[in-house]
């Protein structure tokens, strides 16, 4: 279970790491006040990416947050939310 | 022309547009709404579809989190527990059905309802006080729970 959880959090920071790289893109191309609504709705900033993938040249980082997202959520279901400090509030 | 109307073309608005420009691309639109729809129906039916990035990987809250719960509540009728977990979530709740609808509505009365969005969004700018309202409100939460 431990190992579980490590490879938990590796992978949540892996892909913070990606939406800040997207992120980043967001706010060059769209300004700050659409860059705002990234960080709100991080929702948003997936969907942005996948449309403008190929303007911003982003498809493997796109793939690879997509990637890194499903085992993560598969992880939540398997270890279970209690384990990681409750249901995550957002 | 009269001399009023002549002031007033000379006088640039006051806000640039953000969100009515964004409004404009309909297909973006509709997609995004979509995605948040079947993310909400999922998340009602208990099912976790999106993490927040920053909050699973910090344990710190971004400025949206919560707002899932708190639209969930509020579309159970609990208003009070629904700003008690996010201020903002009937903002979010009447933006989403307003911009829903007017994404489906036809090409001409789409593009009045865009038009009537821009002309308030530059003269109020309330996409603009909105951001900047959040991201006060994000350092407030954050440091309560700092605090507390």
């Amino acid at each position: 279970m431990g190992l579980t959880m490590g490879i938990y959090y590796l992978l949540s920071i892996a892909s913070l790491v990606v939406f800040i790289m997207v992120l980043i893109k967001l706010f060059k191309k769209e300004g700050v006040l659409l860059g705002i609504l990234g960080i709100i709705c991080g929702l948003y900033t997936f969907i942005w990416g996948w449309i403008n993938h190929k303007k911003q040249n982003i498809t493997n980082l796109m793939i690879i947050w997509s990637i890194l997202f499903a085992i993560m959520i598969i992880l939540q279901y398997t270890i279970g939310f209690k384990m990681l400090g409750g249901l995550p509030q957002f | 022309m009269s001399r009023s109307k002549r002031f007033r073309e000379k006088i640039k608005p006051p806000f640039r547009t953000v969100f009515a420009d964004w409004l404009r691309n309909r297909r973006v639109v509709l997609l995004v709404c979509g995605s948040v729809a079947i993310y909400l129906i999922l998340s009602l039916m208990g099912y976790r579809i999106w993490l927040c990035p920053i909050y699973s990987a910090t344990g710190i809250h971004c400025p949206g989190c919560g707002l899932t719960q708190a639209i969930r509540e509020i579309l159970h009728g609990h208003w009070y527990a629904g700003i008690q977990q996010h201020a903002f979530s009937p903002v979010f709740v009447a933006g989403f059905v307003i911009v829903t609808i007017i994404s489906l509505l036809p090409e001409n009365l789409n593009r009045k309802c865009v038009a009537c969005i821009m002309n308030i969004e530059q003269r109020s700018g309330f996409f603009f006080f909105l951001m900047v309202l959040l991201v006060l409100y994000w350092f407030v939460r954050l440091g309560c729970e700092l605090f507390n």
